[in-house]
């Protein structure tokens, strides 16, 4: 029942939060001095052209009922249509959606399983070497431009050994087939071609490496200083004067209470795994949002830059509500500071 | 019969950046099977440290030097091997600690935690069979709904509650030694007695060897039959807990007894390091005492909580907190608050200097309605009331140097140039007997007790009329909160000043007030003259309140 109530409350806030959201993007658009009409109509189009198209957009209305326009369509999975593809918006973001989507989980994934080690075994070793080593390397983690790791990365693993391919989401040979949900290691395995799932394994792991390497260093750190503050805590002195053994008391004592605070930090890092993949997809030739929304900036192309600006503010808030999820089952006790 | 635990000759320093520190030097001590022992001394003295590292649980900063001898079961602990260490916590050896709200992993189940300890000292036992003997050590812990209680999260029991399952754990192999450490401090009295009841039945049935440590005389007297006194590090008296209490040889231990204010005529400074204080002449405080009219005045004050939420507005979903207090203290005299915790003496003081906006009921002081639903606290009025609470750690700005900390109030009264400031400060250092101390310093630089007399000095600086005391010493140890008292009670002596003061301690109360109201789930059950209430209380529960608190062995 509370957690009904909590739901409800959640999709009431993700209501407000589209609102405000969907009102930005419109008032920025608005404010930059370009002439959608014109741009449209092209150079040399007569003014009547101009003109045309601008009633035809609806741009000679009064802001307030533009905007409106503007919200009834996004409340019918409207987000108009897009100036450089002539696709509506909406189908051309679902199309690269399923890319990001697979790189960020892969990265978040990568980034989880080397940097939550890492931070705790920097802070069982505190200041000893192990923890020397997870700080320089969180260091390095933090400090080095996701773009340049990048292109280290290709130079090493493509330009040098050859191992792994350049980028693109999947070798020649395999172009042409037909996407099932659209996220090719899924696709891979629901057809049964072993070959394809291996070939876009090989494809995702520079790309998610380099987008896991911007997390992981804040990773080992925020699990090492959440970890060591928890080992502090006084119920892991009561199991240790209970004779528990010493790596139980770290992993099954101490890890979980150590993963609330960073749980939050994981919805929060969202929206550097959004901005880090338009870089990494560039260098990658990934053909995600990332890219297609790089090529929309480029051309000005607003509804396309309003739709993308809008659907990541929808993801934003469904991730941070999974993440409210995952802390219920947590920490039972945060039940009543929620609800 | 061999002793179940030996100490001897133990020597602890701390090696911390360069410096050497002494922690422990020559302690001794022996605990004999089925025999409770108690370890007594203020904070600071060491006696914690002992007890963890008896238990091989020292985590310090920097390097931790042991020489001497700790035998537990004949067993050198010092040199053992961690792993063969480990075995022997919780089997042979158990602890219980002081805090009792945090010494629960909050996201484990308590029946989950009981099974993963009992488990880790039997391999074989199945899942279910642990399950069993959780649950039959919690009925031995007189827990009635055992089910429940392995259910449930720390969060959903009381204090009283986890420190039962606790006990429980610590006796979930038999160990043949436990160390108690201030096991009951945080507790109600009316609980501590269960508890340390309980302890005591435990040690009989599977005679066990108990250390028991802590600083309250009472405690100590009424459970442990016999005595280690500490101070820095060293043991200053050993001996029958009567000839300890009854005919103390050190100069220490005598000077402990004499700061107790139950060893003290009411209102009578107490002796300081054993000295007696002269005691302040009455003379402002008996005219005030005549006068009719009452300085502050509640009545039938009411005050709830409610429970927040973005739909509901149902007005089920809120707590009472106090249900209809009143209460008269007239000028230059005490009156004492007394209740167990969740009583509502704190929301009383809060609602009293408007923290807390009262659902109905008035309160006037000098004759002004100056809480409740109407009007707010005039800036002029609020002068004349101020507040101290408990802890003076947490109540300071460890961020602000003392004479900022002492003048703030005075800043919210109107400009003032940071000379006046500091002059005003020194004033008020003088007046709370921190003159000799660099008033430049922060916070962090003074002790325990300095610090509560810098809250004073603060609470001082807008010379009010009334001060509401919140436990002001209840954070601290016994010879500095005899200093505390007689502070005091030289300031109402010397300033005409009124106290509302509020203590769990029924000694203290009975010390300094002259009136006192007796406190119950946000209802005054009692209230009279403070040697009639506490001398012959007439309601049930001020009676149960006063048997429980452990009374020192006194020659009679």
């Amino acid at each position: 029942m509370r957690h009904v109530r909590l739901v409800a409350e959640r999709i009431i806030g993700l209501c407000l939060v589209l609102l405000g959201v969907s009102a930005i993007t419109f008032a920025i658009s608005h404010l930059i001095p370009t002439d959608v009409a014109r741009m449209i109509a092209g150079d040399f189009a007569s003014e009547e052209a101009v003109a045309a198209i601008r009633e035809e957009l609806g741009l000679n209305r009064p802001i307030w009922s533009q905007y409106l326009i503007y919200l009834r369509g996004l409340l019918s999975g409207d987000l108009g249509v897009s100036i450089q593809t002539g696709q509506p918006v909406l189908g051309d973001l679902l199309r690269h959606l399923p890319a990001t989507v697979e790189l960020a989980i892969m990265a978040l994934l990568l980034a989880v399983i080397i940097g939550v080690p890492l931070g705790v075994i920097a802070a069982v070793y505190n200041g000893r070497w192990p923890d020397h080593v997870a700080r320089i390397f969180s260091l390095i983690g933090i400090s080095t431009p996701s773009f340049w790791l990048g292109l280290m990365l290709v130079f090493f693993f493509y330009g040098v050994l050859g191992w792994l391919p350049a980028g693109g989401r999947m070798a020649v040979e395999h172009f042409g087939f037909p996407p099932v949900t659209g996220f090719y290691l899924i696709d891979s395995i629901i057809v049964g071609n072993f070959s394809l799932f291996l070939d876009v394994s090989l494809h995702l792991a520079l790309p998610s490496l380099s987008l896991a390497f911007l997390l992981m260093g804040g990773f080992v750190r925020l699990i090492r200083a959440s970890m060591l503050e928890t080992l502090r805590e006084d119920y892991i002195r009561t199991v240790r004067a209970a004779g528990v053994g010493h790596w139980r008391i770290i992993v099954k004592h101490a890890l979980p209470n150590a993963l609330v605070p960073f749980v939050t930090a994981l919805g929060l890092s969202l929206a550097n795994l959004l901005t880090g993949a338009v870089v990494i997809e560039a260098i990658f030739m990934w053909p995600g949002m990332g890219s297609y929304i790089l090529d929309a900036a480029a051309a000005l192309d607003f509804p396309a830059i309003m739709g993308f600006t809008v659907i990541a503010a929808v993801i934003y808030v469904l991730a941070n509500f999974a993440v409210d999820l995952v802390y219920l089952r947590l920490d039972p006790a945060q039940e009543r500071r929620l609800s | 019969m061999r002793p179940v635990l030996s100490i001897k000759d133990l020597t602890l320093h701390l090696q911390h950046s360069g410096k050497c520190t002494p922690v422990l030097s020559g302690i001794t001590l022996e605990v004999m099977p089925g025999e409770i022992v108690g370890l007594v001394g203020e904070s600071g003295s060491g006696k914690s440290i002992t007890s963890l590292a008896v238990m091989g649980l020292l985590d310090v900063d920097g390097e931790a030097r042991i020489s001497g001898r700790i035998a537990v079961l004949g067993q050198d602990v010092i040199s053992m091997a961690e792993e063969d260490f480990r075995r022997m916590r919780g089997a042979d050896m158990a602890m219980v600690f002081q805090e009792p709200m945090t010494a629960l992993n909050p996201i484990w189940r308590v029946g989950e935690l009981m099974i993963d300890v009992i488990r880790t000292h039997h391999r074989k036992i199945r899942r279910n069979e642990a399950h069993s003997l959780a649950a039959s050590l919690l009925a031995d812990m007189h827990i009635r709904d055992v089910e429940r209680v392995l259910q449930a999260y720390p969060f959903e029991l009381s204090g009283g509650m986890r420190q039962r399952v606790l006990i429980a754990l610590a006796f979930a192999c038999h160990p043949k030694l436990l160390i108690a450490d201030e096991p009951t401090t945080a507790l109600d009295v009316t609980v501590q007695a269960q508890i340390l009841s309980l302890l005591k039945e435990m040690a009989r049935r599977h005679n066990t060897a108990v250390l028991f440590i802590s600083h309250d005389l009472g405690v100590v007297s009424e459970l442990c039959a016999r005595l280690y006194v500490i101070k820095d590090g060293k043991i200053m008296e050993a001996g029958s807990t009567e000839s300890v209490l009854l005919r103390p040889q050190s100069s220490y231990t005598k000077a402990l007894l004499a700061a107790l204010p139950e060893f003290s005529p009411p209102r009578q400074p107490l002796p300081i390091n054993g000295i007696s204080q002269i005691s302040p002449i009455y003379h402002q405080r008996e005219e005030s005492r005549s006068g009719a009219s009452s300085l502050l005045e509640v009545s039938d004050l009411h005050v709830e909580a409610k429970r927040k939420s973005m739909f509901s507005t149902r007005t089920s979903d809120t707590i009472p907190i106090l249900k209809g207090v009143s209460l008269s203290l007239r000028p230059g005299t005490t009156l004492g608050v007394i209740g167990e915790s969740g009583c509502g003496k704190s929301t009383l003081a809060r609602t009293i200097v408007g923290l807390i906006r009262p659902t109905s009921g008035a309160v006037k002081f000098c004759g002004h309605q100056i809480s409740g639903p109407g009007p707010t606290l005039s800036k002029q009025l609020r002068q004349g009331l101020q507040m101290v609470f408990q802890d003076p750690r947490s109540s300071l700005n460890p961020r602000m140097r003392v004479w900022e900390i002492l003048t703030e109030p005075l800043l919210a009264l109107g400009r003032i140039s940071e000379l006046e400031r500091r002059q005003r400060a020194a004033v008020l250092a003088d007046q709370v007997g921190l003159s000799k101390y660099g008033l430049d310093r922060y916070p962090h630089a003074f002790s325990g007790g300095q610090r509560q007399r810098i809250s004073l000095g603060r609470a001082l600086s807008t010379e009010p009329r009334l001060l509401i005391l919140d436990e002001p010493t209840s954070a601290l140890d016994v010879s500095i909160q005899a200093q505390i008292l007689n502070l005091l009670l030289r300031l109402q002596d010397e300033l005409g000043l009124s106290y509302l003061f509020i203590s769990h301690d029924v000694s203290v109360i009975r010390h300094m007030a002259d009136e006192v109201i007796v406190m119950r789930s946000g209802e005054v059950v009692e209230a009279g003259r403070a040697g009639q209430v506490l001398g012959s209380p007439r309601h049930p529960y001020t009676r149960q309140l006063i048997m429980a608190v452990p009374k020192v062995r006194q020659a009679s």
